[in-house]
């Protein structure tokens, strides 16, 4: 044999930044096949199957319409009150159901961490590009609504930069679920308090109202949210709304890379000894 | 050849904490917040100060009893947990099959699962599509690969799980008790793939009960006590050690019984049940050894029988290498007649001259219907020593290592050669 022979050590690990990158790399196909196990177990056996991807999202952007755009008139810029509210739920979902879904990943691939090695962070990681998929397929509704509202929107090329907006998003939920699924594993608390966490987010986002709602003094604190900064971008860059503080929203976004570095951080810790505890 | 061994492992340790997570969780906290160090709580060491080496192509076998260790061992060296301390270096590629068919998912198809299982022991997408009809062939599963596998035998599962496996190319390889599964043509299939494996320079850990599997695969065994080294050398002399080590674990009444079912009944709710089992000697007195060539007496508890007049009590005699060398039951005795049966009754059988040479066997109990169904059955339920005897009259001691069956025969000069 001639090829170099790869040499493994098992010992104690010390330290508190070995991230592990490189062998992630490796393990990247089963990354993908895991997204694409979350994908299609989740609608197997169920009649429109993937259809449920578009259809949760409209179900959804229909009642908090009727909710917050007819009853409550929250402010949206003086945009259609759908339209914006459906850009800023795509993100937001995407956001929730990542969430959602990454943060029980651990606890629910119990057997797998016990029987294999692999870099147990691809396991929320997955999850990061199962909803990215769903998000792909909901954006088409979005694309129908603009053209029906079509009066009202700007149509440019400042469009095809919507996706640059999802990296903080990304990177958010990506930093969220690896504190939320690794504090689960000895914390099952984390699993009944996550829903109420997201709720709670989901109104510290303009998601459903714009940012004008707030006094202009509290206005800095929406923006320090990385998903207040994706969604803002996602209005600007599809439905051309203005912007107001971009540098803070660039903060946000530190704040996401924040999240993500100290969620592996801290994920590769409980990594150490998961196998002992799950 | 490297000339350096694969696998070296050297002082290695590993501890688990006792007792449940959270309990003085808050305690634990509010002491931490004094600055004060956590309480340390009890501590099971399940591997203690593991030393080896294996060399390049080797089989090399682990066993020793439940809780020994082994599965610790193999977890550590997977990577899947870390040691405490010392440490362990394996040089080349490492492919763990602690469990079969882990990461099956019963809603995806059997072509899904090969992928989804393939990347997940490490194996990259390109290289299972390139495998992926000899990994279909050796399965036998051609017409199944697009039904979900929830929709499989348990038997058809474990197949393509090792068909997976068995395709890795790895230069590790570490197994766990995969061959406890499967019927016994598979099993003769996966004990042929893993001697093409070894066959290939490939280096293989073997951890099982199956002392038949490690003694015809292994070069060297390691036997583990209470997680530390117990014995490390040829297989069989390893397997000798284990299996004298393993007598006198069972808890006996005053009558001498070992009571069978403090494990879980075969069948729920069975109205019929082996209930415990002892041997006899002549003097009607517990023992746990018979001799060759003299009397096996086995009593056996049972309850229920007046429910099953027709019932048949048996028993099979197993070596070590779990072999059933013969079996024996009421019915070959020529049964009871029209005997009215009792609730709770103790049927002996009564074996005049046990034919088995010096060595440690076990016995399986079991109950039935003829030819109408299975009523209970205790696998292993009466572990015994057969000692030797001056059967020959001459003070030859013949012992199971030369064969496992005593006969008598003879011997004559039947003629003379004519000298070259």
């Amino acid at each position: 044999m001639s090829r170099s022979v790869r040499e493994y050590v098992r010992r104690p690990r010390t330290g508190w930044f070995d991230l592990a990158l490189g062998e992630l790399w490796e393990y990247r196909d089963l990354l993908g096949a895991l997204a694409w196990r979350n994908l299609t177990v989740r609608y197997k056996q169920s009649l429109l199957g993937i259809g449920w991807a578009v259809l949760k999202p409209v179900m959804q952007m229909i009642v908090f319409s009727v909710v917050f755009g007819r009853l409550a008139d929250l402010p949206s810029d003086g945009m259609p009150y759908p339209v914006f509210l459906y850009a800023g739920l795509l993100p937001w979902t995407y956001f929730s159901t990542t969430i959602t879904s990454a943060s029980g990943s651990l606890l629910g691939g119990g057997n797998m961490i016990n029987k294999v090695y692999f870099p147990r962070m691809i396991l929320p990681f997955s999850y990061l590009f199962t909803g990215l998929l769903d998000l792909a397929l909901a954006m088409v509704v979005l694309f129908g609504m603009m053209v029906w509202y079509r009066a009202d929107m700007a149509f440019g090329p400042q469009m095809l930069l919507f996706p640059i907006f999802l990296v903080p998003a990304v990177a958010c939920a990506g930093g969220l679920s690896l504190w939320l699924c690794a504090l689960a594993v000895r914390y099952r608390d984390v699993h009944h308090l996550v829903p109420y966490l997201l709720q709670l987010g989901m109104f510290a986002t303009p998601v459903v109202y714009a940012v004008q709602l707030l006094p202009e003094r509290f206005r800095w604190l929406l923006q320090l949210n990385p998903m207040t900064g994706v969604i803002e971008g996602f209005r600007w860059a599809l439905l051309g709304k203005p912007v107001e503080g971009w540098g803070l929203l660039v903060g946000g976004f530190g704040v996401a890379l924040l999240l993500l570095f100290s969620g592996m951080v801290y994920f590769r810790r409980v990594e150490r000894t998961l196998a002992d505890v799950i | 050849m490297t000339g350096r061994p694969v696998i070296e492992v050297a002082h290695l340790d590993k501890e688990f904490c006792l007792g449940e997570l959270h309990r003085g969780r808050w305690a634990a906290l509010a002491r931490r917040l004094a600055g004060r160090p956590a309480e340390a709580g009890a501590v099971l060491k399940a591997l203690d100060d593991v030393g080896f080496a294996v060399a390049e192509g080797e089989v090399f076998g682990i066993i020793g009893a439940n809780g020994a260790g082994k599965s610790t061992l193999l977890k550590v060296l997977a990577g899947i947990t870390d040691p405490s301390s010392g440490q362990a270096v394996l040089r080349g590629r490492i492919a763990s099959l602690l469990e079969v068919g882990t990461g099956f998912h019963p809603e995806l198809t059997g072509r899904e699962n090969v992928f989804l299982n393939g990347t997940l022991l490490g194996l990259r997408q390109r290289e299972i599509r390139e495998e992926y009809d000899r990994i279909v062939d050796f399965a036998g599963l051609e017409k199944f690969m697009d039904t979900p596998v929830k929709r499989y035998s348990s038997g058809m599962q474990v197949r393509l799980a090792f068909a997976v496996a068995a395709h890795l190319r790895p230069e590790i390889l570490l197994i766990d008790e995969v061959l406890a599964v499967g019927d016994v043509a598979f099993q003769r299939k996966c004990l042929g793939a893993m001697k093409d494996v070894a066959g290939g320079g490939r280096t293989v850990l073997f951890v099982s009960h199956n002392m038949a599997a490690v003694s015809s695969l292994c070069h060297r065994t390691l036997m583990l006590r209470q997680g530390r080294v117990a014995a490390l050398g040829p297989t069989d002399e390893v397997i000798q050690t284990y299996i004298h080590s393993t007598e006198g674990v069972h808890a006996r009444d005053e009558q001498g019984f070992v009571a069978l079912h403090e494990r879980k009944p075969l069948f729920a709710h069975s109205p019929l049940l082996l209930r415990a089992a002892r041997l006899v000697d002549e003097r009607e007195l517990p023992v746990s050894s018979a001799r060759t060539g003299e009397p096996l007496r086995v009593d056996v508890r049972v309850e229920g029988l007046d429910r099953f007049p027709s019932a048949v009590v048996g028993l099979t005699v197993r070596s070590v290498f779990d072999q059933k060398i013969f079996h024996f039951n009421t019915a070959m005795a020529g049964g009871f007649g029209s005997t009215a049966r009792h609730a709770r009754e103790i049927v002996r059988l009564e074996i005049p001259e046990l034919p088995l040479m010096a060595g440690a066997y076990s016995l399986d109990l079991l109950v039935f219907e003829p030819g109408v169904r299975l009523l209970d059955r205790v696998d292993g339920a009466a572990p015994f020593d057969v000692i030797e005897s001056d059967l020959y009259g001459n003070g030859y001691r013949g012992e199971a290592r030369e064969g496992l069956i005593a006969v008598q025969g003879e011997c004559r000069i039947a003629g003379e050669e004519a000298g070259a």
